[in-house]
């Protein structure tokens, strides 16, 4: 029984790896955005967790690459707020508020 | 010396009583006898020709002794010469007809020895019997030169009808002896002057066979390094440029060019040297028609294959496509024809019929190494389509064993297949509880590995499920709250929210709460009542924004549990 559930484990696992395996060191860094008169750093950590800093609040996220090059930040409520990147920018639409378009620092 | 004398001679003895007398006249007769010698030896030794000294003689000869006539026949090297003096025509008619008899007489052709070897003198009126001399000859005098050459001599009588004396006996005597060394010194010198021309007529007939072999030498090495250059070259067009290159340095000129028409869908080979490198395009591309037109021209005379002529009009050289001073027509097959040109030569003078030779030999050899050329260019071509054919060929087969092996590869999946869902079924149907609970388990471990290890992952038991439920309102009173400062928020997805909405509701999807509460809601006053809306049958979006809003300290949330359809149901504004 063992031998044939084993292969399956071991294709699941190469298959976390592979998408673990996304190289997030070109993209992160620190980020600004104006949205009104709030500014928002967004922080991208190489270990793939970031945080959305405002005057009055910071949020602790988790982030991954997809394929094609998007950007998703994962909230701790399980959502995801995708975002596009282009050279030094990272581009990113929240329900209610105007797109965020996010300048290295 | 022998001399003959005859009977007639005259004596020597005299009256006694004119011996007193006699002495002067003798020694005076010595004297005029040797002042003949002399005056002989002198004459003759100035005569270069030996007719010329047989000439001379006669009249030396006759003077002194006062004959009437005399006359000399000379045989030598097979021909007759005769010289006379005081003699007829008639007599030069029958010296012409007899003469050759006279002198065989006394030197016979057919005898190998020599009858007489030395100059001798007959004197007698006998000797004017014979037919072959002349009536009244008294003195034949015999002279040998050498093996082909013999001179014979007569003379007729004394004016004075006297007999000739011993002494005028050998006054002849000395006189044909002094022809005779005269005679042999001028047919030496002939021999010689003779011997000379024809040694300067061999010597200029070796000096121009000299240089008709160094011309034949320089044709044949000329050919021969044109077949060793050429026979080296493979490829036509490189073929024309060097066979250009040895015929312009042959023949010395300046500009020549060279074209070799085939069918019209194939390129044509050209050559061309001289100050107008574009020639070289015009050749290629207009002068097909006008090379080919000069073999229509010639009709008849159009060279076959493997034939070349000259293309010696004028006319038609003025209409090749490029000047020629020089031209020839070559026809290599059925297809190949083409025209050499040579121009502007670097010398003067018509090109001799040797060098017209050379160049016929030399276009004879470019012709033939390139039907060679032509031969390895088709073998090649025919190569390289049979190496692509073989190339396509080897990947037709490489194809068709790939497809083979891939055939073999599916029919053994398949039967794997088939055998492991056959091998399944039975399983299946022998699958014991533990194999079941063992798959429900590993299922549940990696379900549970995957949320836990996922930034999306959910609670395992829902939060809204452990504590209070918050504070219902109706449609009417949200109204009611939300003209009185209330902030209605609608918790739903943003795509739900985009189809329609409470009027005036704020969008704060539940999964993405933190970061658009950050940006709508961070600022707003705890005091003020906010109203949470949206749910469906599965997820009460509305419960659980409404406990995350009580979290973050806000004093009064409340929950419209009716949702957009209640609040349209009221009749309440909706905005989409």
């Amino acid at each position: 029984m063992m031998r044939r559930i084993l292969p399956i484990l071991l294709l699941l696992f190469a298959l976390a790896l592979t998408a673990c395996s996304q190289d997030k060191g070109a993209v992160a860094g620190t980020y600004a955005a104006q949205s009104n008169e709030t500014e928002i750093v967004l922080t991208l950590k190489d270990n793939g967790k970031g945080t959305w800093s405002t005057d009055l609040d910071e949020i602790e996220f988790k982030w991954s690459i997809r394929k094609g090059g998007e950007l998703w930040l994962h909230t701790k409520e399980g959502g995801v707020i995708p975002g596009v990147i282009s050279d030094d920018t990272i581009t990113m639409i929240l329900p209610g508020v105007d797109q965020l378009v996010f300048q290295r620092q | 010396m022998s001399t003959s004398k005859t009977n007639n001679a005259v004596p020597d003895s005299v009256p006694d009583n004119t011996a007193e007398l006699r002495q002067p006249m003798e020694l005076d007769r010595q004297i005029l006898h040797i002042k003949t010698l002399y005056e002989a030896t002198r004459e003759l030794s100035n005569a270069v020709k030996p007719s010329a000294v047989l000439n001379t003689f006669l009249p030396i000869a006759m003077g002194p002794l006062g004959l009437t006539f005399g006359f000399g026949v000379m045989r030598r090297a097979g021909a007759m010469r005769v010289a006379m003096l005081g003699l007829g025509a008639s007599d030069k008619t029958q010296f012409d007809k007899r003469g050759e008899l006279l002198v065989d007489k006394f030197f016979p052709s057919n005898k190998t020895k020599p009858t007489i070897s030395s100059p001798t003198v007959l004197a007698g009126q006998h000797l004017s019997y014979s037919a072959d001399v002349p009536t009244g000859t008294h003195v034949i005098a015999v002279i040998p030169l050498d093996k082909d050459s013999h001179v014979v001599l007569g003379f007729g009588p004394k004016l004075t009808g006297e007999a000739f004396s011993d002494v005028e006996i050998d006054l002849l005597n000395g006189l044909v002896n002094i022809l005779s060394t005269a005679l042999k010194k001028a047919c030496g010198e002939q021999d010689l002057n003779e011997r000379n021309t024809h040694l300067e007529t061999s010597l200029v007939q070796t000096q121009e066979a000299r240089e008709a072999l160094n011309r034949r030498a320089f044709q044949l090495r000329t050919l021969y390094e044109a077949t060793l250059e050429l026979s080296a070259i493979n490829e036509p067009t490189a073929l024309c440029n060097a066979f250009l290159l040895t015929l312009m340095g042959t023949f010395s000129f300046s500009t020549g060019w060279i074209a070799l028409y085939g069918p019209s869908d194939t390129e044509p080979d050209v050559a061309y040297r001289g100050p107008e490198p574009d020639c070289l395009t015009y050749l290629a591309h207009s002068g097909r028609d006008k090379v080919l037109g000069q073999f229509v021209g010639l009709k008849d005379k159009m060279p076959q294959r493997s034939q070349s002529v000259f293309l010696e009009n004028a006319g038609a050289r003025a209409d090749l496509p490029l000047e020629a001073d020089v031209a020839m027509l070559f026809t290599l097959n059925n297809d190949w024809r083409g025209c050499i040109g040579l121009f502007s030569p670097l010398s003067d003078g018509a090109m001799s019929p040797d060098m017209h030779q050379l160049f016929l030999s030399l276009v004879g050899t470019f012709m033939v190494t390139l039907g060679n050329a032509k031969h390895t260019q088709l073998i090649h071509d025919l190569n390289s389509d049979l190496a692509a054919r073989n190339v396509e060929l080897q990947n037709t087969l490489d194809d068709l064993t790939s497809a083979r092996q891939e055939i073999g590869l599916l029919s053994e999946a398949k039967e794997a297949i088939i055998g492991l869902v056959q091998g399944e079924v039975l399983r299946v149907f022998r699958a014991s509880w533990f194999d079941v609970s063992l798959i429900i388990l590993a299922g549940i471990v990696l379900g549970g590995l995957f949320n836990f290890s996922s930034p999306s992952g959910i609670d395992l038991v829902p939060k809204s499920f452990l504590e209070d439920p918050p504070e219902m309102v109706a449609a009417k009173n949200t109204l009611h709250l939300a003209e009185g400062g209330a902030v209605i928020v609608d918790a739903r997805p943003s795509e739900f929210f985009k189809q329609g909405h409470i009027k005036g509701a704020i969008s704060l999807p539940e999964d993405m709460f933190s970061f658009v509460y950050s940006m709508k809601l961070s600022s707003l006053d705890p005091a003020i009542p906010i109203i949470v809306y949206g749910r469906n049958l599965s997820r009460h979006y509305d419960v659980d924004v409404a406990r995350e809003l009580t979290e973050l300290g806000h004093e009064k949330v409340l929950v419209f549990d009716g949702g957009l359809d209640m609040w349209e149901e009221a009749g309440y504004e909706v905005e989409k």
